[in-house]
């Protein structure tokens, strides 16, 4: 059994808002699977889950926005049995129980829906004083911050399973906090209704003995019923919380266009820091050069030809691929730095600088850039942009790069000195493609060219490994073959 | 048949450029200046115009469909067989 939580989708990412769930409970998912789009305040990402298995219960309602690790879903194991809705048949109750009001302190397991038998935590007598639990079940236990001395098992002989420690999880009393902090004084019913209802009991005043909260004490149930198979609860807080942490009641969604108004913002900011920190921590050189490009625009043309519209290649698709293959001749271009030491990376994740309609810049990540043949780089690359502009990109999608390309484009500028982006150690710039009189086997000619800049950290590379660098790329263009 | 044609052409570039899609666009001008479309977006608008008249565009044509009265044009003709 495991949890989907809310992932870290930016490193100074904190809090981040479900806004859809595409899969139901009882849907069967695949590690990868896409199972909901979280709004990072920068853009709506396609988030994936990481372990097989079927989703057993949504704890978070979309339109919630909650931090980064706050459970988000369950996830049964394949082949586990899912959280049994039948009730519990206790072990051995030593105080009698009854489907009436009973109020106790210490939350306690109830089946959901409906309440009939309140199990108290007791050991059947021939039983160790310790609830026999297996290491994964202990695990479990201890990630969902359930105190097995607290849980009645009802495996054979006592033994507590997956199921029970599910359920006394769920049956928490929602908006109480995790263990070591106040609790919310409630009858087991009141507890059950109020995790169907999405209610905080410690908003609700209690009728009952010291003031706990009964049944009655609820607020009638939404008239909108809550989704078939689901008791959307509200989040578990982490063990970090001191004090109860209100459960977040999901606004009135913002219209799409306030959204886009807080992403460019949010965007805007994002790049902003990031380009003030390059240049207060890189020291920044440039080498540059100018390439001839006919001769790759006339293999692109050939290839193109017969070919239908989909699977065409464009000139930046070449530049990507040719960028990738000298990248990752280089060590000292293709990494980070970090821990002040220049970190060489084992792969080509070569980012895309992608000039956004209305303004700003976002740049995905092509992964494994140095294994994708040239249409495989343009199937990348076409992809990439696209779920750029639509603004939904996948989980992951805008991190890891270990060298970027800005790409003027056919209407760009000339020549372009770009701005390295931390912790990167180089970036390659390349200007629109113009005409140019050129020296042709010792004769004057036109040729179309375009103008490449390298822009390196100097703590990593210098002016000597940057040329060798842009030789490579010129080679690699002028036999455009090899792409 | 032109105007329903233009009325396509001005649904695929509504559809590649939506923040364009109130801007008053000179026929004769290219396409790509007036709404600031680069190679991917003039791929995607190519390839939707293709898709939605059954009409191939191969590479030559590009620049006569770069223009709002050219794609008309060039998609009102007969498909060569």
């Amino acid at each position: 059994m495991g949890q989907f939580t809310m992932p870290t989708l930016g490193a100074d990412m904190e809090e981040g808002t479900l806004l859809e769930w595409l899969v139901a409970p009882g849907a069967q998912v695949h590690r990868g699977d896409v199972v909901a789009v979280v709004d990072t305040d920068k853009s709506a990402v396609d988030v994936e889950v990481f372990e097989d298995g079927v989703v057993s219960r949504l704890l978070v309602e979309p339109g919630t926005r909650v931090p980064v690790g706050t459970p988000l879903a369950d996830i049964a194991a394949a082949g586990a049995p899912s959280v049994p809705v039948e009730p519990f048949v206790p072990v051995e109750p030593s105080v009698p129980v009854e489907p009436a009001e009973q109020t106790v302190v210490a939350p306690g397991p109830a089946a959901v829906p409906p309440v009939p038998a309140q199990p108290v935590p007791v050991t059947a007598p021939g039983t160790p004083a310790a609830p026999t639990a297996s290491p994964v079940v202990r695990r479990l236990a201890h990630s969902l911050d359930v105190d097995l001395a607290t849980v009645a098992g009802t495996g054979a002989g006592g033994r507590i399973t997956h199921a029970d420690v599910e359920t006394a999880a769920h049956a928490r009393a929602p908006g109480a906090p995790a263990l070591g902090a106040p609790r919310v004084r409630s009858s087991p019913r009141a507890r059950a209704l109020a995790g169907q209802r999405g209610v905080d009991l410690s908003a609700v005043a209690g009728s009952g003995p010291d003031g706990a909260v009964r049944a009655v004490d609820l607020p009638p149930a939404p008239s909108r019923p809550a989704p078939s198979g689901a008791a959307v609860e509200p989040l578990q807080t982490r063990p970090v919380a001191a004090s109860p942490v209100p459960v977040p009641r999901p606004a009135a969604p913002p219209s799409a266009h306030a959204v886009d108004e807080q992403h460019r913002a949010a965007r805007r900011q994002a790049t902003a820091h990031l380009m003030a920190r390059s240049n207060r921590e890189i020291p920044q050189y440039a080498v540059q050069t100018t390439l001839d490009v006919e001769p790759v625009l006339a293999e692109l043309a050939r290839r193109n030809s017969g070919r239908p519209v989909a699977e065409r290649l464009v000139l930046a698709a070449a530049l990507a691929r040719a960028t990738a293959l000298a990248a990752a001749r280089r060590p000292s271009l293709n990494g980070t730095w970090e821990d002040g030491d220049l970190r060489p990376a084992p792969a080509v994740h070569l980012g895309v600088s992608v000039a956004l309609r209305g303004g700003g810049l976002v740049t995905p990540v092509l992964r494994d850039a140095q294994d994708l043949d040239l249409d495989g780089t343009m199937a990348a690359l076409r992809g990439a942009v696209e779920r750029v502009r639509r603004g939904r990109t996948r989980q992951g999608e805008l991190d890891g790069g270990t060298l970027t390309l800005t790409n003027l484009g056919e209407r760009g500028a000339e020549t372009v000195h770009g701005v390295i982006f931390p912790p990167q150690v180089a970036l390659v710039g390349v200007g629109r493609p113009v005409q140019r009189p050129w020296a042709v086997d010792g004769l004057l000619g036109v040729r179309t060219v375009v103008t490449v800049v390298l822009t390196g950290d100097h703590r990593a590379s210098d002016g000597h490994e940057g040329s060798l660098f842009l030789a490579d790329l010129a080679d690699l263009l002028a036999h455009p073959d090899t792409l | 048949m032109a105007d329903d044609l233009r009325a396509l052409v001005l649904d695929v570039l509504a559809g590649i450029a939506p923040d364009a899609a109130d801007v008053p666009l000179d026929p004769t001008r290219s396409l790509r200046e007036q709404l600031d479309l680069d190679s991917l977006d003039f791929l995607a608008y190519v390839e939707r115009l293709s898709e939605a008249t059954g009409h191939p565009v191969p590479e030559e044509d590009y620049p006569a469909v770069d223009t709002l009265e050219g794609a008309v044009a060039l998609l009102s003709a007969p498909r060569a067989t």
